[in-house]
């Protein structure tokens, strides 16, 4: 024990004797400990914002379901996923004598129980939550606009549902949200209905009349506070918002909703069955929420995100372990001196080993708190530059704004894991050296002689070598020769940084790349005219809405410009099996095959089933543009002319297909693929490509045995198929102007509006149509915005969206994530390796001082001394190049191969641009390095070091 | 001929409580050819003497001229090339690059100086050192006197006029001691180089033309135990 304590005094003398070796080494363990810090704090923080953002926008509760009675909510109750309920109850409208906006003039009376007032980010701004039933607070934008209520008061709510009846002899609509009344009908009034007042239009209520029917509840509330407008209270509406408490026991309706908190983990498919098995489509999953809090149903981002984790951590520890271990290796001839007069004073190689394994502990010991520290600032800033882009992301029309920064998410077992790792990383880089340490004799030791082999002296077989050579070029091969330990030290350090440098960047390229298809996969279709903020997406509904008077009302709403209509569908037509490539058919069989048993799906089976089975025709898809949209397009990719009577087409050649597309027979892939076809289509520039409408004719129906009154049957009725010109064959990325993306198992072909309308009429349903526009007015957009959803509540389909929400959320969100971690994580890991590489020279030219002592009482110059050290470098630099350039290549390969496989295919380049750029930076930093070294050695007192018995 | 001129040499390390004086207003000169022994105890200054004219280290006060020219006034460029073209160092512990050959580390000086060596003047040192069946092995492979011939080799091969041996002998048994001082005493007397060695035994001392006794850093005594035609001993 005490010997132990000795060589542990000795070995903390030694580390003060070389206090920058030591500083350097700390230094670099604590870069180790704060890229840790940053991989596992990061990502928690960055999800944590996530959620929190997300909250702010939609509330923080994982799903919503609607109009359950007790019954229901008790199976709810029964399920393991989820961990948490909330109960909410809507008791509709009362009047509100106390508003001073005479547009608003109801409350819109609300029961949450304790845990909704959280999970739904009611703030209270003034007074407090309620504590019983009867207590109740308001939208503080009552206060704002005028309402005299204050707190203390007494509110009598008797509640109703608002009606409106047409008593003219004509339809009437109404704009933003829309609403419909044919004449002499009564027609319910959405949710978030205006209030049109009397006095301001005395015309509108001459013919119609505002009916307030009773929901047959009443009750006195206590005003106990004023709350922030709830995210659902909409400016433009005719109440404010009231909310009371409840719980189970005192709901007033026999229907309520209720909010549910699960364990995101185990939320699959299986979950989302249940509830519409319980609940039908009344039902709400707050997506946002439950990707970040970890749901696998969101697998994609989760496995990512993992995938990264893994990869980042894995680097940084192999990173760590290279620059710790050289750290100790190119140390080996001092402690090896030093440890070796101990060792002949007894101390055994256990006790030697221990000297080092303290030294690793005492440099840790520093290192880790700081380097803790550090990560955490480090991903406090990053968190800072990136909270803004997640912001505008999700908060793309306005709402749901969350005021606050990125707050550190420091978990207790991140913590732990930074710790672990970090000793870990520490004690496996000593563990070579403290062997090799152990096992050296006292003898060796004090003689630093470990190394003198038996060596064969062969003839010198060409004598004149040695007299046409320069003295730097003999003495630099010399060097690299003999003195291997110290050489191989920075060749190893150059060769990590590249190795470790391009395969940081190739892999996280790959995870973007991958990023960018698998999230396309999941989440994104085609993107039209990109510099269109928003868009309008219609489906032909029957005689729900008209097209052209949704596009109407866009077009006069303030702030709307640049107004362009696309019309897509994925399968108004149909081409013959044939008409699709050898490529198109590969990738499709190797899709399905994962559908079955390994080797139990042949091609032949695939081919009678799918390319020539029964049904030997492929739905095509069509998007339409405007007709001089079309022509400027057809201009840019250099398209054939095509004569007046022609159908012009340009085929869209790439596609893309992956299993997430399929469930066959309820069956799940054996694994995920995504493949890039290239070039889908046999036809070409100026062939003809036949199409056939999706809806078949009298002739058909007749011939098939249908029932001709129950069907509906185009306008023009075609006999065979329609010929389209092909007039181009175009990549999406030769059109990013246009159009973005891709669609899986889909192909495409592009014509103009015109002939879209022709398509209409060979088919018994209009193609759907979409609105791009640019919009600076917030009111606007959010009247669109309660539009859509009315349509949609009943029964519409009409979508509205931010085009670069639609093409980019999550995508441009982890995109822009993992560019900011790329970055923390290139430019620290770049340090580590570039700190490494600096030990190293640094090292050898200390331990050269006493070779240009000699050097220089022999007559040597500085210059003659960088010329020889740079030519060592420039050896030095070939044998690493030689080393780093095939392993980075085969990693490469491998980290390409894996993602293939596990995502399929994908093109991926090797990055020899930011490659070659790296080895001009890691040769200039060698040469920088050598000369600030030499330069620094060069300074050393010749005489003190001659004086030293040996080098 | 004078080949070596010293004028009021002095050497003060340190300053305040830890100043130590090396060399104390030391002058003393050098016939081109003699064989000078500096004899006197550990710490005396003899070394730092020597480093000082070898224009390895440099005097806090006076002047060193060889054949005129005051080597301390040049660069430190110019002094390393003055010093590989007039001047040989042998040292008690050899200081042979230990990643070189004896072939290697005895044509190092000229090659430094930009000269091919003459493979003919190599062969024959070689030879001349006894090392011919050792001339492709590396120091750590020699023993302390095979080292120390090596060491001579260098120093002898670019035909310096001013040859400085400090203490050549301070790690060698008597055998090879002996050894040693014949190979500088016959490199003195064959090539007319002139000899300047550091040693601490008597024996080897008044082997030389001349002693110089030295104390505290001064010369107190200088004995011309040996009266020879200086120029051209052959």
């Amino acid at each position: 024990m005490r010997k132990t304590k000795i060589i542990h005094q000795v070995t903390l003398k030694h580390m003060k004797m070389n206090a920058k070796r030591t500083l350097l080494s700390i230094v670099g363990i604590a870069l180790m400990v704060m890229l840790l810090t940053c991989v596992l704090v990061g990502k928690d923080t960055a999800y944590r914002y996530f959620v929190d953002i997300a909250s702010a926008r939609n509330g923080a509760y994982h799903f919503a379901v609607y109009d359950i009675d007790k019954e229901q909510l008790e199976t709810i109750k029964g399920y393991s996923e989820v961990t948490d309920i909330a109960v909410t109850e809507d008791l509709k409208l009362t009047e509100f004598d106390q508003s001073g906006k005479a547009e608003r003039p109801f409350l819109n009376i609300r029961r949450y129980s304790s845990e909704a007032f959280e999970w739904m980010n009611i703030k209270v701004v003034e007074g407090r939550l309620p504590e019983n039933d009867r207590e109740i607070v308001i939208s503080q934008a009552a206060v704002a606009e005028g309402a005299t209520v204050k707190i203390g008061d007494k509110i009598e709510a008797s509640t109703f549902t608002r009606y409106i009846k047409n008593n003219s002899d004509s339809d009437t609509f109404l704009s933003f949200p829309l609403v419909s009344i044919p004449a002499g009908e009564t027609v319910e009034l959405p949710f978030n209905m205006f209030y049109i007042v009397p006095e301001e239009d005395e015309e509108f209520y001459k013919t119609h009349e505002e009916i307030h029917e009773p929901t047959g509840y009443s009750g006195e509330y206590t005003v106990v506070g004023f709350i922030e407008s709830p995210v659902f209270e909409d400016a433009g509406c005719a109440w404010y918002s009231a909310i009371s408490l409840t719980d189970e026991s005192t709901l007033q309706s026999g229907t309520f909703n209720a909010l549910l908190m699960t364990d995101a983990n185990k939320i699959d498919n299986g979950f989302y069955t249940k509830l519409y098995d319980l609940v039908g489509v009344d039902y709400d999953a707050n997506n946002m929420v439950l990707i970040f809090a970890g749901s696998s149903s969101q697998d994609a981002l989760n496995f990512i995100v993992r995938g990264m984790q893994i990869f980042f951590v894995i680097l940084i520890v192999l990173i760590s372990v290279m620059l710790i271990y050289n750290v100790f290796a190119l140390s080996y001839d001092e402690r090896a001196r030093y440890l070796g007069m101990l060792s002949s004073v007894g101390a055994t190689g256990k006790q030697k080993r221990s000297s080092v394994y303290f030294e690793a502990l005492t440099l840790l010991i520093p290192a880790l708190p700081i380097g803790f520290a550090l990560g955490l600032i480090v991903v406090k800033i990053a968190s800072k530059v990136a909270g803004p882009i997640a912001q505008r992301l999700f908060s793309f029309d306005g709402e749901g704004i969350l005021n606050s920064e990125p707050v550190l998410e420091v978990k207790i077992p991140v913590v732990i894991a930074v710790i672990v790792l970090s000793i870990a990383t520490v004690f496996i880089s000593a563990l070579i050296p403290a062997r090799k340490i152990s096992k050296v004799g006292p003898i060796e030791s004090i003689r630093g002689n470990k190394k003198a082999k038996k060596i064969k002296h062969k003839a010198n077989k060409n004598p004149d070598r040695l007299i046409n050579r320069a003295a730097s070029g003999m003495l630099s091969s010399r060097f690299l020769k003999n003195d291997k330990s110290k050489s191989f030290g920075i060749i190893r350090a150059i060769a990590v940084f590249f190795i470790v440098t391009v395969v940081v960047y190739f892999g996280t390229s790959l995870i973007n790349l991958m990023v960018d298809y698998k999230l396309r996969d999941n989440s994104v279709r085609f993107a039209y005219l990109s510099d269109r903020d928003y868009c309008l997406s219609m489906m032909d509904s029957g005689d729900m809405f008209e097209f052209d008077d949704i596009i109407d009302q866009v077009k006069t709403a303030d702030g709307v410009t640049d107004v362009a209509i696309c019309r897509s569908d994925m399968w108004p037509l149909l081409v013959q099996n044939d008409t699709l490539s050898d490529e198109y058919w590969d990738d499709y069989y190797e899709i399905i095959s994962l559908y079955y048993p390994a080797g139990e799906f042949s091609r032949e089976e695939f081919d009678n089933q799918f390319r020539h089975g029964e049904y030997d025709q492929t739905t095509l898809g069509v998007i339409g543009f405007e007709d001089e949209v079309f022509d400027k397009l057809a201009k840019d990719v250099k398209a054939v002319t095509y004569g007046e009577d022609d159908i012009p087409c340009i085929i869209l050649s790439n596609t893309a297909m992956s299993t997430d597309e399929y469930s066959i027979y309820g069956q799940t892939a054996r694994d995920y693929r995504y493949y890039e076809v290239r070039d889908a289509f046999v036809p070409g520039e100026g062939d003809v490509l036949p199409v056939y409408p999706v809806a078949i004719t009298r002739d058909e129906a007749i011939e098939r045995g249908y029932d001709l009154d129950e069907m509906t049957f185009p306008e023009i009725e075609l006999d065979g198929p329609l010929d389209l010109k092909v007039i181009k064959k175009v990549r999406t990325d030769e059109i990013s102007d246009y159009l973005n993306g891709t669609d899986s198992m889909q192909v495409y072909i592009i014509v103009p509006l015109s002939v879209v309308d022709y398509f209409d009429k060979i088919n018994c349903q209009k193609i759907d149509t979409a609105v791009f526009f640019n919009c600076d007015n917030k009111e606007s957009i959010k009247l669109l915005n309660a539009i859509t959803d009315q349509l949609q509540n009943d029964g519409g389909y009409i979508f509205f969206n931010s085009t670069e929400s639609q093409v980019a959320e999550y995508k441009e969100i982890i995109a822009n994530l993992i560019n900011v971690v790329l970055i923390v994580f290139t430019v620290i890991s770049s340090a580590i390796c570039l700190l490494n590489v600096y030990s190293s020279i640094s090292a050898l030219m200390v331990s050269r001082r006493k070779h240009f002592a000699m050097l220089k009482s022999m007559g040597s110059t500085f210059k003659q001394l960088m010329i020889t050290e740079l030519r060592e470098s420039s050896g030095m630099l070939i044998r690493a190049f030689i080393i780093a350039v095939p392993v980075t290549a085969v990693i490469c390969k491998w980290l390409s191969k894996f993602m293939i496989r596990r995502f399929g295919y994908f093109t991926v380049h090797f990055p020899w641009v930011p490659a070659l750029i790296l080895t001009v930076f890691i040769i200039a930093s060698v040469i920088i390095m050598t000369t600030v070294c030499l330069k620094r050695e060069n300074k050393i007192d010749i005489i003190e070091e001659i004086k030293r018995e040996s080098v | 001929m004078e080949l070596l001129r010293c004028e009021n040499l002095s050497k003060v390390y340190g300053a305040g409580d830890s100043k130590t004086v090396a060399l104390q207003d030391v002058s003393f000169s050098v016939e081109k050819g003699e064989f000078v022994s500096i004899v006197g105890a550990s710490g005396s200054g003899k070394s730092t003497l020597l480093h000082i004219i070898g224009g390895v280290d440099k005097p806090t006060s006076g002047k060193v001229f060889i054949n005129g020219t005051d080597i301390h006034s040049q660069s430190e460029d110019k002094l390393a090339i003055f010093r590989r073209r007039h001047i040989g160092l042998v040292y008690q512990f050899y200081n042979l690059l230990p990643e070189l050959n004896v072939d290697e580390n005895i044509v190092l000086p000229h090659m430094l100086d930009g000269r091919k060596p003459d493979k003919e003047r190599l062969d024959k040192i070689v030879d001349y050192l006894g090392l011919s069946d050792r001339r492709s092995h590396l120091p750590s492979e020699l023993s302390g006197g095979q080292q120390q011939r090596a060491s001579i080799g260098r120093a002898l091969f670019s035909k310096p006029e001013l040859l400085l041996a400090d203490e050549p002998t301070g790690n060698l048994d008597r055998k090879n001691s002996n050894e040693i001082v014949e190979l500088l005493k016959e490199s003195n007397r064959k090539f007319g180089q002139t000899l300047i060695l550091i040693t601490h035994d008597e024996n080897i001392a008044l082997q030389a033309d001349r002693i110089i006794y030295m104390e505290d850093g001064k010369i107190v005594k200088d004995d011309r135990i040996r009266n020879t035609d200086l120029i051209g001993r052959e």
